[in-house]
């Protein structure tokens, strides 16, 4: 990875760190994941206050449509993500099949971390290598002590450094740390979280099932004519099990 | 007490030893306040790697897990607002078996802005893989072709040919212009690599853009994004370099890139075997013209140079004196809103010349054997000039019309000269001259109504071709050391062609089937007049016959089919065909026969990155008339080359296999490919030689069966800290011909390898080795085999400082089977002295050994080529950028 440095220079925080800190992230996103490839550049923001975070995600690139088959789900879990780690608290805005979307509470970084032992330097950074599985992926960060915020882009974090760079081990997911410098906007937590993870795994499912049970029907019933059958197959980014 | 109950107690402390400890704790301030969200780390002694950590909570509490018992280690606590506490541990267990109590002194910590530009260095996205060209560039890239070469999934072949993922490409286009048309070669050689930012890829990409919609194809287009900062102002570069031997080089380029108008000029004069304009010629070919370059394709060309190697790499350099006057000026801008005109003018001089000596052995028979000494100079120009242009309108609805001419000319003059030395002193002086000119016109149009996309097209082209030889040979009798014989042929050979071609085609989609049909009416006339002339002192009168003509018209009337089905998700099953007639018509003969081709293919993407592809190709007629007659003189053993054999249409099948991984994230890319093709007869064998003038030639060849074999891997390897890569590639022949008056079969099998290192170390050395093997064996007629093998390795250290000088020193050789070898060093050296400034310092086989010998087998004969005038020189060239 090609990385140049342009320019580094030291502010001043306050003592008791009430300035927050505000991390940007170049993000490379495989929106075929699984399926192909189409990659999707987005700006990543992470922004910190103590305890507090908030990540979430605009996007550079428009996506591009596979085929006329293609249906994408645009909006998924890596749009918004809310931490308190002060109350052990993760909220991911998240979309049911219905386009609808809304809050859900999730756990805080219940990835376990293991560390390689591998180090190398990023800009200036000095930064470790830590490998963790996490719903269905596996994931590989870069983070620095050098910055001991245990933070990190999407649902990552709980290292004892800023994460630095992550990716998936596809490489569908790439986030690549381009900026840290201080901002006086703060994290706000979303209000109306009343979906905890499961519900909305099961809510999920639920619909999934029904599509699929309205499809065997049709394909089965009075339709003698019928050539084909449509398969139905779902992605999602973080895997539950069935 | 049991014994059970014993076993328990003795296990109990050895239970305890072996958990694994936990450190507890509370972090506070100096103020008493707990601190939340510190980073608490336990770290192996004088090293960054971590045995566990916790984070504080809240209330400053933290609780650190499996934290190694007997090892020494430090404890670190760190948080953003605080001091760094650290502490040297000689043993967990010793320490740490209470609560700890950490209080951290309150620190107005500096806290680091950082800002870090990535570039992406690839991202696919759909069909279109985007490259961040400066990922790609380094000191030693200085055009388009070097840059294109440099990324993955790209190869570039002798004739500036691109491919991609094995996919040909169609177009080279800049900002989304199509400025050069086929002969993209022009741009790819002669554009400024530091004019571009990003290189895109098209996969199924079509020149028509209501085509898009309807058909998938099999090519490829790149797309040059030049960068911003060179666009809407007169941009460009200058490079001018000289050197103490005589050599200079004089390169520009100019580029406007504007919003309606798009503007690209180069020029070249040079000596040192660059050879950019000199694509003009590829036109030629790609239109009809004659002057075609070597095509591996013809099986013939097997039988000449079976078992001969080629030298690699520097292969250019042994030309002693070469000039390259080239000027090419390409432009496209839009009229109105849906008017597009492009123009391009060439103009290209190049002028080489090359000595050898050569030694050869040559079998008459098992008791009679020639012995040859060879000493020949070759000089040889190539002019060309060129002008094309066409007018595009595009309504952006459902019509789009194109009409398109060029007028084109070219001239190719050899000068050679061989004095052979055997029982006898021969010498021949030959000049051969070439000359074409042709125009032509084109008009296309294309609608799209209910899905489908129908398209007209009409092409005429009217061309003509001169062809003079004049050959001089005489022989000494070494004896008397007097003129004994004298031989002088002239000979003039005419051709003229005229072709018309009508096409009507349908395309559309209906499901999962994709389909095209149509119509096509082709005519050519064309004729030929051939005019020798004999001059001898042995021979008295001179021999002049009469010129003959020869005249033929061709008539062809075909239908068209092509079907491709999706199959699943991700396969495609492709069918296409030709079928129609043909007639045939000359002064003296006619002939009529039906003509087929057709393939069938099945292509499975897996992904963007991975496809495999399976063929068949049958082909019944003449595809591909350009091959039917002369299409050039043969100059060096006083030969022509005129008239035709039709003995019927020829018949070939061929079987494809490959398949391509190109994984751009990991550096990893590997491909697999399998031919096979059975000519049953071989159309590039319907010229024959005019008996009279010599019965040296070549005949109409059956069953000729070729099988090649293709591997190649390149992946980055974290062990040897770089790219690893291995390439082989097997190939196998069996042609039967008629090679001096007599027929045979000529087999020929070659297998060369090759492996490199290209290191990615960090610091500002780094290492690149390369090493290969070819290896041949041609045989005649079940005669010797005659074998043949060549290594060749090279080694490259590469220093780099940041913006401040590059520097490469090559050490490259090849040992040859007669244990002879040849080895040089080259040096480059680039120093940027200031943003727009370049130094550049190019070392050219220095050092070498100064003469190769070359072992040709052929199937008849073996000799060897003593390359003895292996230039050397340094040119110092500055690099001008605007």
């Amino acid at each position: 990875m090609k990385h140049i440095i342009l320019f580094i220079f030291l502010i001043s925080s306050a003592a008791h760190a009430q300035e927050n800190v505000r991390v940007e992230y170049q993000v490379r996103f495989n929106d075929q994941f699984d399926r192909g490839r189409s990659d999707r550049m987005h700006t990543g923001y992470l922004l910190i206050n103590n305890s507090e975070s908030r990540y979430f995600m605009v996007q550079k690139s428009a996506y591009v449509q596979k085929d006329e088959h293609d249906i994408s789900m645009i909006t998924d879990t890596t749009q918004y993500i809310y931490t308190n780690q002060g109350k052990g608290v993760l909220i991911a805005e998240e979309m049911n099949l219905k386009g609808k979307r809304y809050f859900v509470s999730d756990s805080l970084y219940p990835m376990k971390w293991e560390f390689t032992g591998d180090e190398k330097m990023i800009d200036s950074l000095r930064c470790t290598k830590a490998n963790c599985y996490f719903r269905g992926r596996y994931y590989t960060a870069w983070f620095t002590t050098d910055i001991p915020l245990p933070f990190g882009p999407w649902k990552m974090g709980g290292l004892p450094g800023l994460v630095v760079e992550l990716q998936d081990m596809d490489e569908n997911l790439v986030i690549q740390l381009t900026s840290v410098g201080k901002t006086s906007e703060t994290p706000i937590p979303p209000r109306d979280v009343s979906v905890t993870m499961d519900d909305h795994v099961a809510e999920i499912k639920k619909l999934i099932n029904r599509i699929r049970a309205n499809n065997r029907a049709s394909s089965t019933g009075d339709c003698i004519t019928c050539q084909q059958q449509s398969v139905v197959e779902f992605y999602t980014w973080e895997k539950f099990p069935e | 007490m049991n014994i059970y109950r014993f076993i328990i107690l003795l296990m109990l402390p050895v239970g305890l030893w072996a958990q694994p400890t936990m450190i507890k704790g509370h972090i506070h301030s100096s103020t008493g306040r707990p601190v939340q969200g510190a980073s608490v780390l336990v770290r192996k002694n004088d090293t960054a790697a971590i045995f566990a950590f916790a984070i504080s909570a809240v209330d400053g509490s933290f609780l650190v897990r499996s934290v190694p018992d007997k090892t020494p280690f430090v404890f670190d606590v760190r948080h953003v607002s605080y001091e760094t506490k650290r502490v040297h541990i000689d043993s967990a267990t010793l320490c740490c078996m209470g609560e700890m109590l950490i209080v951290l002194q309150e620190h107005a910590k500096e806290l680091r802005e950082v800002v870090v530009k990535r570039a992406q260095p690839v991202i696919i996205r759909s069909d279109t893989t985007v490259f961040n060209a400066n990922s790609y560039k380094t000191p030693e890239i200085i055009k388009v072709e070097d840059l294109l070469r440099n990324m993955q999934g790209f190869t570039v072949d002798a004739n500036g040919r691109l491919s991609f993922n094995g996919k040909p490409v169609e177009r080279v286009l800049i900002d989304g212009d199509d400025l050069a048309d086929q002969g993209y070669q022009l741009i790819t050689r002669n554009l400024d690599a530091s004019l571009i930012e990003k290189v895109e890829v098209v996969d199924n990409f079509n020149t028509n853009r209501l085509m898009r919609n309807v058909e998938r194809t099999n090519k490829v287009g790149v797309n040059l994004k030049i960068a911003s900062r060179y666009k809407a102002k007169l941009s460009g570069s200058a490079e001018l370099g000289a050197s103490v031997n005589n050599r200079y080089l004089a390169d520009i380029n100019n580029i406007f890139i504007g919003k309606k108008v798009k503007w690209l000029g180069f020029g070249s004069y040079n000596n040192v075997a660059r050879d950019p304009s000199g694509n003009v010629r590829y036109y030629f070919q790609q239109e009809g013209g004659q002057f075609s370059e070597a095509d591996d394709d013809r099986p013939f060309r097997n039988i000449l140079e079976s078992g001969s190697l080629n030298i690699p790499g520097v292969g250019d350099r042994y030309v002693k004196n070469n000039s390259d006057l080239g000027l090419a000026v390409m432009n496209s801008w839009r009229m109105g809103k849906f008017t597009k005109v492009n123009m391009l003018v060439g103009v290209n001089d190049l002028f080489l010349r090359n000595q050898t000596e050569s030694l050869a052995e040559t079998e008459i028979s098992d008791q009679e054997k020639w012995v040859l000494r060879n000493a020949t100079t070759l000089g040889q120009r190539y002019r060309d000039a060129l002008v094309r242009g066409s007018v595009q309108t595009d309504r952006g609805k459902d019509h789009v019309r194109s009409l398109n001419f060029g007028v084109q000319g070219a001239r190719e003059t050899y000068h050679f000269s061989d004095l052979l030395s055997g029982a006898a002193r021969d010498s021949l002086i030959e000049k051969l001259r070439n000359s074409a000119r042709s125009i032509r016109l084109g008009w296309q149009e294309t609608f799209l109504f209910k899905r489908q996309v129908l398209g007209i097209s009409a092409n005429y082209t009217k061309g003509s071709e001169s062809q003079f030889l004049d050959s001089r040979s005489a022989r000494y009798l070494s004896f008397w050391g007097l003129d004994s014989s004298y031989l002088r042929n002239q000979h003039r050979f005419d051709q003229k062609n005229q072709l018309l071609d009508l096409h009507l085609k349908l395309n559309g989609n209906k499901g999962k089937l994709q389909y095209e049909y149509g119509a096509a009416i082709v005519h050519r006339h064309m004729s030929y007049l051939s005019q020798p002339r004999v001059i001898s002192n042995l021979q008295k009168p001179d021999l002049n016959p009469e010129p003959t003509y020869d005249d033929y018209r061709i008539a062809q009337v075909k239908g068209m089919f092509k079907g491709v089905m999706r199959t699943g998700l991700k396969g495609r099953l492709s069918v296409q065909g030709e079928a129609g007639g043909e007639k045939l018509d000359s002064d003296t003969s006619s002939y009529r026969f039906g003509i087929f081709n057709g393939s069938a293919a099945y292509t499975h993407n897996f992904s963007q990155m991975r496809s495999l592809r399976l063929a068949y190709i049958v082909v019944r007629g003449f595809s591909d008339y350009d091959k039917l007659y002369p299409s050039q003189l043969l100059s060096g053993n006083g030969i022509i080359i005129s008239g035709l054999v039709f003995e019927g249409p020829v018949f070939s099948q061929g079987w494809t296999g490959s398949y391509q991984s190109n994984n751009f994230y990991k550096q990893r890319n590997w491909s697999l490919t399998f031919n096979y093709r059975v000519h049953a007869e071989s159309y590039a064998m319907a010229v024959r030689a005019r008996p009279e003038i010599s019965e040296y030639g070549f005949g109409l060849t059956r069953n000729n069966r070729l099988v090649n074999g293709l591997f190649n891997w390149e992946s980055f390897v974290k062990a040897v800290k770089g790219k690893l890569g291995v390439a082989a590639n097997f190939d196998k022949s069996s042609l039967s011909g008629i090679v001096n008056g007599v027929e045979g079969n000529s087999e020929r099998s070659g297998l060369s390898a090759e492996a490199w290192w290209t290191s990615g170390f960090h610091f500002p050395l780094n290492l690149e080795v390369r090493g290969g093997v070819i290896y041949t064996t041609g045989r005649w007629n079940g005669g010797g085999i005659n074998a043949n093998r060549q290594y060749r390795w090279s080694s490259k250290l590469k220093f780099k400082s940041e913006n401040k000088m590059y520097a490469a020193f090559s050490w490259n050789g090849f040992l040859l089977s007669n244990r002879d070898q040849f080895h040089g060093l080259d040096l480059f050296l680039s120093c940027p002295l200031s943003k727009r400034l370049i130094l550049h310092v190019t070392g050219v086989n220095l050092l070498n050994s100064g003469r190769v010998t070359e072992k040709l087998v052929m199937p008849y004969n073996t000799s060897q080529s003593m390359f003895y005038l292996v230039q050397r020189y340094i040119l110092v060239s500055a690099n001008i950028s605007i």
